[in-house]
């Protein structure tokens, strides 16, 4: 399982809004395989299906992106980039 | 270093967001000549870094690919065919697909053709052809919008940085020459 924080460069969507997206560009069966889960900002999912997330997102958003492997561990990461920035 | 190969219109402001994205645009960064007007670019090849092409159709790619002058021809209103590719091989050009797409609908074709370019060994190059600042991605974004068509992760990378990079490298040695293509070596 991966986590994955967006930092996005204009004003950040919805989970609703990246959960929609999600399904029309990978569709309902991509989100039950790829285990997707929106959730307070962070998209979690399958390790291999990091990359197809992202470029989802990619096709309608400009972002940069923290991936990390626990949730502890990112959100402490995305509190520290938040503070630097 | 990415390189977006053809990033729409050039403008400062695009310059400015790729500048913040971390990647090199064409126009912008570098210079990108646009043109099926083929006195117009052999007059114009060794001022540019890059010498491009929109075709309108498969036929009218064909007759474009045997010009060597062409860096790469951008795939945006038609469906490749397998002899499209196996002809940009044999000229040693690349294909560059826009991903940035504002239809989800487009995307089907962008799908076809990058992987199409793929699975038959061809050069592709990922762009965004992007319409507005907005539309600009990062290079890492561009590959991962790659590997969301299908493309395998590798050569999605491959498509944003070695091959842009490789044209460029080529295109330096090129310049060189006394005729565009035409190697002098001494043995």
């Amino acid at each position: 399982m991966r986590h994955i924080k967006l930092f996005f460069a204009g004003e950040p969507p919805s989970d609703r809004e990246l959960y929609e997206q999600l399904r029309r560009a990978i569709g309902l069966h991509g989100l039950i395989n790829g285990e997707v889960r929106v959730r307070d900002g962070i998209v979690s999912c399958n390790r291999k299906w990091v990359g197809k997330v992202k470029g989802a997102l990619a096709l309608k958003w400009q972002f940069r992106a923290l991936v990390s492997g626990t949730l502890n561990r990112l959100r402490k990461a995305a509190q520290s980039q938040d503070q630097g920035h | 270093m990415f390189i977006d190969a053809y990033a729409g219109e050039g403008s400062e402001e695009k310059t400015a967001v790729a500048d913040r994205l971390g990647i090199r645009i064409a126009p912008g960064h570098y210079s990108l000549l646009i043109s099926r007007d083929r006195r117009k670019i052999r007059s114009l090849r060794k001022k540019v870094d890059f010498v491009a092409a929109i075709p309108g159709s498969k036929q009218e790619l064909n007759s474009l690919l045997t010009d060597t002058h062409y860096d790469f021809f951008i795939i945006r209103d038609f469906r490749l065919g397998k002899r499209n590719v196996r002809m940009a091989k044999r000229y040693e050009a690349a294909l560059a697909v826009p991903v940035v797409l504002s239809r989800l609908q487009d995307l089907s074709r962008a799908r076809h053709n990058a992987l199409t370019v793929q699975d038959l060994g061809g050069t592709l190059l990922l762009c965004s052809g992007a319409a507005s600042p907005e539309q600009l991605r990062a290079g890492d974004a561009l590959a991962d919008i790659g590997v969301f068509l299908g493309l395998k992760p590798d050569y999605a990378r491959k498509a944003v940085r070695e091959f842009p990079l490789a044209l460029l490298k080529r295109n330096e040695r090129r310049k060189k020459q006394r005729m565009w293509g035409v190697e002098d070596e001494a043995h």
